[in-house]
């Protein structure tokens, strides 16, 4: 905090490449990731789409990619899991709006390092290309899952798109793990360094809470997935054995000897589970920032709120064995993990408990980013219920790698995260395009989006219950999972409406970004930094001021104050914190 | 009802009287109506386990039947409240000024320790289970079974009379041709005599199984659903387990791992016999041998 902020000022840049492309501003950085993801999420959710036909109608011959084969089918769930997981809940809530907000909500005029932040906007970008080209090599993209589980990911000979489209997939997120490692380094420092006078720990929004313990997460996951992946690639390509013990792949004997499977999947957990923390801590800081903000009352139980997301990012990275109770891993350490898998549902019932009494008697304002905060906490509530299941090792015998599973995970990192997303955008909009988004078209993409999800995700546990097993390209095999077809066509038909829906999304986004009217400096009455400052903000975030803090960072229905807020700069009034 | 730009003005002020009193109840009537309608499925049961058939079964279904319960109770407190208080707390007229507060620690205290004594009761509550499963070994005089997995099949080897199982070996190993040459029996061996190898599991009913694991190429998943019964077959791992099937009749086997492009078929039958059809199936298998 005592780091002269002047050090890291740079000029504006001129000319359209500085601009816009190689720019140093954490604003247009953010922008980028936020685009990117974007993309991203288109790409991840049309092979959902093909999964979900193919899934129903095995037969089907689809206009542009023909008949989907069941080798296709795996490609499409593993590009589908892998892109959805770092370029879109990796990506958008942390380096897109992380990224964007949080140097504003400190008072700071930039990232503290922006070269390394321009870097890893670009590594990022490179690993999604990469990532891409696993689609057009020959074999195609890889079928091992998301989770690239050896022997199967590490043999070439095992399947299809196990040869060239896998090691472009490990490349990809190797090359993910080198940039989200600058990010999270970046989120740390300008965090801990470049706060403006007066902001103090317990006076940041919660935001930025959120994007900094997430930035802590990653610094200590990816790490760990890095080192992974590349004991991975040497598996496959020169010969070593860390995760392939001897195998027989139909009828050759490998030369693989003494490696354990096990080993990749530990690896891969401690950054496996701490990654759905970091997808969906963000939406967590964000729901809390809207839900005061909107409901006119400060947020309730501030502190343990902060103290509910650093142990959920503690205990994050102690729970990751609770993925490999079935893995032949020792049933007693099941039993560990298993405890401490429970005590991580304490601070999430906390964080729902704080944000239904910052409602409670609150004077909510039904905007857009409202409507979506509602709903992912709707959607937290019941992804994180299933949890309790999962967690229990016995329970997780006949659940485990049922539908039960991607049910669970979709809700709560998954699509609790997109709401998220959904909120924030709708939120920070105003300021980063200085244009409001319509709220017609934003709360109709709501309701649907709302209701889709559920109809997709809620019978999802119901077939997990009757045992349908995960990653099935068909059900035509196993008698007990034909009974089942009823219900699965019955997910795709919710699935294709809830994909058309979000054409709203998207048409709203461009559309007011040109057309919408002019946004004003606070739109929403917020309290926070970043709604101090013009609309969208200068270059340097404050135009030459530095902003002094004086306020928590939720100070709304102060008695004697003048408005129904207090924002973080004004100067001390009656009772404010 | 709603105005093209909802209840925002572009400078930013509220305008309360624009329909919100609609907004709120529809969000009230859409999450009761989301949170009502999953209850039914899962109290109606329309899509359950399967009735269970393993000795298993009971004790894994009691604890579910108790996690549902419980969690059932706290999704439809946090689902209902939360669609009443965005309703009821909407922004009107009339609406009182906001309490200023910034929490409460007591409310905060006894909630976290209820929580904290829901979720480690719960857990605690199933460990004997897990325990029993897990920990124990099998009975003396359990069946020996041993389960191969490879893509795309199951393999079931019975040692047979002399209760050893005989060596294999990789180099013999020849899926095309199924069977015994499938897991690489070396035929050389005196205690493979008497091995027998099928692609059908048999199991008599109300004897532990002790079951041996293993898988060739990549990780299989050995799941019985109606046993309530799931085991990863791991390359490199013997992973012995126990189950005690009760109820004669035909359940399937579904691989519960991915492992390759025809996962989705790698799928056989477990038929659980008197202990008499057992023997008599054995028999006729060793006679085959012959």
């Amino acid at each position: 905090m005592a780091t002269p902020v002047t050090v890291h000022a740079h000029a504006a840049p001129q000319g359209f490449i500085r601009k816009y492309i190689f720019s140093l501003d954490h604003k247009v950085i953010g922008i980028q990731y936020f685009f990117l993801a974007l993309t991203a999420v288109w790409i991840g959710m049309a092979l959902s789409l093909l999964m979900r036909i193919h899934m129903i109608w095995p037969g089907a011959r689809l206009p542009l990619v023909g008949e989907i084969r069941p080798e296709t089918y795996l490609a499409l769930m593993t590009m589908h899991g892998t892109i959805m997981v770092f370029f879109v809940l990796t990506t958008a809530p942390q380096g897109g709006f992380g990224n964007y907000v949080l140097p504003i909500q400190i008072g700071a005029p930039d990232m503290a390092f922006p070269v390394l932040n321009m870097l890893s906007f670009w590594t990022t970008f490179v690993a999604y290309m990469v990532m891409l080209a696993a689609f057009f090599v020959t074999g195609g993209a890889p079928l091992h899952g998301w989770t690239g589980y050896p022997p199967l990911s590490a043999l070439q000979s095992a399947g299809p798109g196990e040869g060239l489209g896998a090691d472009l997939w490990i490349t990809s997120i190797a090359i993910f793990c080198l940039a989200s490692l600058m990010g999270a380094l970046n989120f740390i420092t300008t965090t801990l360094d470049l706060r403006a006078k007066g902001m103090t720990m317990m006076r940041m929004p919660l935001t930025v809470w959120s994007w900094f313990i997430t930035a802590i997460l990653g610094l200590l996951a990816f790490g760990v997935l890095l080192s992974a992946g590349i004991l991975l690639l040497l598996d496959r390509n020169l010969g070593t054995s860390f995760y392939v013990p001897q195998v027989v792949v139909n009828g050759v004997v490998m030369l693989h000897k003494g490696g354990s499977p096990l080993l990749w999947q530990h690896l891969f957990w401690f950054f496996g589970h701490p990654e759905v923390y970091i997808a969906i801590l963000p939406g967590m800081g964000v729901a809390s920032q809207i839900l005061s903000t909107f409901s006119r009352k400060p947020i309730f139980g501030y502190k343990a709120m902060v103290y509910a997301m650093l142990s959920i990012g503690f205990f994050g990275f102690m729970v990751w064995g609770h993925h490999m109770f079935m893995s032949g891993m020792s049933p007693y350490s099941a039993f560990a993990f298993s405890i401490l898998t429970m005590c991580i549902g304490v601070p999430s019932a906390i964080k729902t408990f704080n944000w239904l009494g910052t409602m409670w008697k609150g004077r909510i304002r039904f905007h857009t980013p409202m409507l979506y905060a509602i709903g992912f906490v709707s959607l937290f509530v019941s992804g994180g219920l299933s949890g309790p299941f999962l967690a229990q090792p016995v329970l997780d015998i006949p659940l485990h790698d049922t539908a039960f599973v991607p049910a669970h995970f979709h809700l709560i990192m998954g699509v609790a995260a997109i709401f998220g997303i959904f909120a924030a955008t709708h939120y920070w909009f105003p300021k980063m395009f200085g244009r409001m988004m319509n709220e017609t078209l934003g709360r109709i993409h709501f309701f649907i989006t709302l209701a889709g999800t559920y109809a997709i995700f809620m019978p999802m546990h119901w077939l997990g219950l009757a045992g349908q097993t995960r990653r099935y390209s068909q059900f035509t095999e196993v008698a007990y999972l034909m009974k089942l077809i009823p219900l699965n066509t019955f997910i795709t038909y919710a699935a294709i409406i809830t994909i058309a829906a979000q054409f709203i999304f998207v048409i709203n986004l461009f559309w007011s970004m040109f057309k919408g009217p002019k946004a004003s400096d606070n739109p929403w009455e917020a309290t926070t930094l970043e709604w101090t400052t013009a609309t969208p903000p200068p270059h340097d975030n404050f135009g030459g001021v530095t902003p002094v803090v004086n306020h928590g960072p939720y100070e709304y229905g102060v008695p004697g104050a003048p408005r129904d807020y207090v924002m973080q700069t004004d100067p001390a009034v009656g009772g404010a914190h | 009802m709603l105005t093209l730009w909802g209840g925002v003005t572009a400078v930013g002020e509220y305008n309360f009287a624009q329909g919100d009193w609609g907004m709120g109840l529809a969000l009230l009537l859409l999450i009761w109506l989301i949170t009502l309608l999953s209850t039914y499925f899962f109290v109606a049961k329309t899509w359950w386990l399967p009735a269970g058939a393993a000795a298993a079964a009971q004790w894994i279904d009691q604890q579910f039947a108790l996690t549902f319960v419980l969690m059932g109770i706290v999704f439809l407190a946090a689902q209902l409240s939360l669609g009443y208080i965005a309703w009821r707390y909407r922004e009107q007229a009339s609406s009182p000024p906001v309490t200023y507060s910034h929490g409460n620690t007591k409310l905060e205290v006894i909630w976290t320790a209820l929580t904290a004594v829901l979720f480690i009761g719960l857990n605690l509550m199933g460990a004997p289970v897990w325990a029993h499963e897990r920990f124990a070994p099998a009975d003396a005089n359990a069946v020996q079974v041993e389960v191969t997995g490879m893509q795309f099949a199951w393999y079931f080897r019975y040692p047979g009379a002399d209760g050893k199982y005989g060596k294999t070996n990789v180099k013999l190993m020849d899926p095309s041709a199924g069977g015994e040459a499938a897991v690489g029996l070396d035929t050389a061996d005196p205690a493979a005599k008497d091995d027998v190898v099928t692609g059908t599991m048999y199991l008599p009913v109300g004897r532990e199984v002790d079951l041996s694991l293993r898988a060739v190429d990549v990780i299989h998943s050995f799941f019985v659903p109606g046993f309530r019964f799931k085991q990863d077959a791991v390359p490199g791992l013997n992973i012995h387990m126990h189950i005690k099937p009760t109820v004669i009749g035909e359940y399937e086997i579904a691989c519960a791992e991915l492992c390759g492009l025809g996962h989705y078929k790698m799928h056989g039958m477990v038929h659980v016999v008197s202990q008499e059809d057992f023997d008599k199936w054995l028999a006729a298998r060793e006679a085959e041998k012959q």
